[in-house]
């Protein structure tokens, strides 16, 4: 029941990051809302499957994968947005809706 | 010139978590396990560890779990916040600059890591003790509130003072001096 639930709820991080995407017109605030996706919707999948699996070597094998999702996963989002900065794609509201 | 030693930590540490990645326990497994975990304990000397002994400190083994716990709630609260944005179509991104009251690279990076997984900033760059930060929202205090909410939520727990922080060095505390992070 409870993994049920939380994969509902990534499903609606999933769903709003990317409504998010097309809702925003900034090239930064796109990025943002992309980030969320990567983190919290990957986190509460692998959560819901952990709690799923139950105490067994595959949950094992799950936590170690969220560990190194949670240390890797910042990083294309960060070379996304510090490329962007020195290529000189200005930070401001571009444009309304 | 000195020779290469290896770290026997780091080989044993490498030799479990391929064990728990693989979990498979016949001998051919295991043989090709130490064989991988001793070449990279090799190759990571003078990156990882020197002579002396390892080159970066480790926060405590419950810091780092009090601090997981924190970052993931961060995350949600974070993510929740984000999705309202979403749908009354706010936004106004600005760059920040944080000045961080430590200059140890481990902490530098995990900071910045935990910026970058919290939905609604990024960081973009770092130097010395120092990061930019891109942020979604524009506070109205230049980024004032932005730092204020870093320090308090992640800095604190991570920089209670030396007794969190563990060495890994046998012979007494050494910090990294020429430790490069995120770029």
């Amino acid at each position: 029941m409870i993994y049920k639930i939380l994969l509902i709820i990534s499903w609606i991080y999933v769903i709003f990051g990317v409504i998010g995407i097309f809702r925003f017109n900034n090239m930064y605030a796109r990025l943002l809302t992309g980030s969320k996706i990567d983190t919290a919707a990957s986190i509460t999948i692998i959560a819901a499957l952990i709690i799923r699996a139950g105490i067994s070597q595959f949950s094992i094998k799950l936590l170690l994968i969220l560990l190194f999702l949670m240390v890797t996963n910042p990083i294309s989002n960060h070379v996304l947005a510090r490329s962007a900065y020195l290529n000189g794609i200005e930070v401001k509201k571009e444009g309304k809706g | 010139m000195y020779k290469k030693k290896i770290s026997y930590r780091l080989f044993i540490v490498l030799v479990i978590f391929w064990i728990m990645f693989t979990l498979d326990f016949s001998m051919w497994n295991l043989i090709a396990g130490v064989i991988v975990s001793y070449i990279i304990s090799r190759l990571s000397f003078g990156i990882y560890y020197d002579i002396k002994g390892f080159k970066i400190k480790i926060p405590r083994f419950t810091v780092l779990i009090q601090y997981s716990l924190r970052l993931i709630c961060e995350i949600y609260k974070a993510s929740f916040f984000h999705i309202f944005r979403i749908i009354k179509k706010e936004y106004a991104p600005m760059i920040v600059e944080i000045e961080l009251s430590t200059t140890d690279p481990l902490i530098i990076t995990i900071i910045a890591n935990s910026i970058t997984l919290t939905p609604g900033t990024i960081t973009i760059d770092s130097y010395d003790n120092k990061l930019l930060v891109l942020s979604i929202e524009n506070d109205g205090e230049f980024g004032k509130s932005i730092e204020r909410n870093i320090k308090d939520k992640f800095e604190s727990i991570l920089l209670r003072k030396d007794e969190n922080i563990v060495s890994t060095d046998n012979y007494g505390p050494y910090s990294c001096s020429n430790g490069n992070n995120l770029n």
